[in-house]
């Protein structure tokens, strides 16, 4: 009953959104080429979904998200592990990481773009690169936010040290590891645009990038529309994901 | 009887912000095969440390620990643990707590699945097997945390206050059941508490302590008749001994 009422009102919400902006773009007030209504937008939509363009984009766009994210999640848990635990780590590379996680990774584009090329490599570590650093801090935290008395107890019950670090260290800290990684996803989504933006020959970033070129509004605001939709899709079907693999976790 | 575990003037010094203060000193005593021995003192006299130093969380300066002759340097199976807070792991379940033991001693599956059955049913938790610690009371929490323990098959059980942040109520259906489950699986058990009813119903004997540094002033047999329920708490002799630990706790 009170899930139903919230799904009306955000769809409800949602058409209301359309309706304004359609009746805006339409008024006369504003050049209806630089501010499109949604149905140019939708009809856009189509266009590129015939010429199989939009499904292209999103699923080249995808795939690089999707590795850059997983590799740099691998990373950041493992090097969160290490400071997290060994003391000679967090004075050496745990100081690094401080230093280098300030820089955007934006700021890699040009220089990676130098060094590995316009290819699918240079889009993969940028990515990879902006999602490491949260990655690693959150994971960081959460070992050493873990209850010693956790630790006690295993090595209790008979555990060597690969078994305190799987049962304990790693679980102990998935909840600080989810939430960087959920941050990480949203990161994914920049710095992949940026990359694309600055040199691809496919992606929903080029694409943005070659409609200002034509200047075709409404395929801009469709890409626009296409990040935030893949982003809103990415974070719900990562909280499932969540939720079934590790239910014992707190969400919201 | 013999001698399960020999605990001979081990010190425990801690230092903090470069000052050493000495948290235990010269602390002795036996604990014989399926003994209950509690330890009791005020808060902040080193029961806790002692159980930690036995348990081989922390290193004494001094002294040595014997567990069936075999010295005691780091934690080990031998030695089960029930602590007052967070005693599970609130990432595993009900009965992935309580076979955490077994399967990491590499037991045998079959063999896993009957012991995650008996003590299920052991602690009357037989339909919580599938819950997370977070969806259980308090009091269930320890039930667990103390079949983990047991289930492990350790020597000896070490319990830290384990029912100290309880109600009455349930803390009194626990010491009952406590006592069944011993009846029934024959255990050495060290027990600290600041608690003189939990002590006088549970224990053997009882080691009072004294504060800054932890030392123990006095060894109490208790001797009170056995089986053992709440209503022990009612008779005379009862609290002539009770009369007589808190004089000592003073």
């Amino acid at each position: 009953m009170k899930n139903n009422y919230k799904n009306y009102s955000t769809i409800a919400t949602f058409i209301i959104f359309l309706l304004l902006w359609e009746f805006i773009s339409k008024s006369g007030f504003f050049n209806i080429n630089l501010f499109p209504p949604p149905t140019k937008v939708f009809r856009a939509f189509l266009e590129s979904l015939l010429t199989g363009e939009f499904f292209n984009d999103v699923s080249i766009s995808l795939i690089r998200a999707i590795f850059g994210f997983a590799i740099g999640s691998m990373i950041g848990i493992c090097l969160g592990i290490l400071t997290g635990r060994i003391t000679i780590f967090r004075l050496t590379i745990g100081q690094i990481a401080h230093f280098l996680r300030n820089i955007p990774s934006i700021a890699f584009v040009p220089l990676v773009i130098v060094w590995f090329g316009i290819g699918e490599t240079s889009k993969i570590l940028l990515v990879m690169w902006g999602v490491i650093f949260p990655v690693w801090i959150s994971t960081h935290q959460g070992v050493i936010n873990i209850d010693k008395h956790h630790i006690w107890a295993i090595k209790s019950l008979g555990a060597n040290r690969l078994q305190t670090l799987k049962e304990v260290i790693f679980y102990g800290s998935i909840p600080f590891i989810v939430s960087g990684m959920r941050i990480g996803i949203a990161i994914s989504f920049i710095t992949l645009v940026a990359a694309e933006m600055a040199g691809a020959f496919s992606g929903v970033g080029y694409r943005i990038l070659t409609s200002h070129l034509i200047f075709r509004v409404d395929k801009m605001i469709l890409g626009i529309a296409t990040l935030g939709l893949m982003g809103l899709v990415a974070d719900r079907c990562y909280i499932i994901a969540v939720k079934n693999l590790f239910p014992w976790v707190q969400l919201r | 009887m013999q001698n399960k575990m020999i605990v001979r003037n081990v010190e425990v010094v801690y230092a903090k912000d470069g000052t050493k203060s000495k948290a235990v000193e010269n602390v002795s005593f036996n604990v014989k095969e399926n003994e209950f021995l509690c330890i009791i003192g005020p808060s902040g006299c080193g029961k806790t440390t002692i159980l930690n130093t036995i348990a081989g969380f922390i290193k004494p300066v001094k002294g040595k620990i014997l567990l069936s002759g075999r010295k005691i340097t780091e934690p080990t199976k031998g030695i089960g643990v029930v602590f007052q807070h967070n005693v599970l792991f609130p990432w595993k379940t009900v009965k992935e707590n309580i076979i955490m033991g077994p399967q990491i001693n590499g037991v045998s599956k079959p063999k896993i699945k009957k012991i995650s059955h008996y003590y299920l049913d052991l602690i009357g938790l037989g339909k919580y097997g599938n819950y997370y610690p977070n969806e259980l009371s308090g009091g269930m929490q320890q039930r667990v945390g103390f079949a983990r323990a047991l289930a492990n098959n350790p020597e000896i059980i070490l319990m830290d206050e384990p029912f100290s942040h309880l109600d009455a109520l349930t803390r009194k259906e626990l010491y009952e059941q406590l006592l069944k489950i011993l009846n029934r699986h024959k255990k050495t058990i060290i027990f600290v508490t600041h608690d003189i009813d939990e002590a006088l119903i549970l224990s053997d004997r009882i080691l009072v302590m004294s504060k800054s540094p932890g030392k123990i002033k006095k060894e109490i047999k208790n001797n009170l008749p056995k089986p053992r329920t709440y209503k022990l708490t009612t008779e005379i002799g009862y609290a002539k001994r009770k009369k007589k630990i808190m004089n000592l706790l003073k």
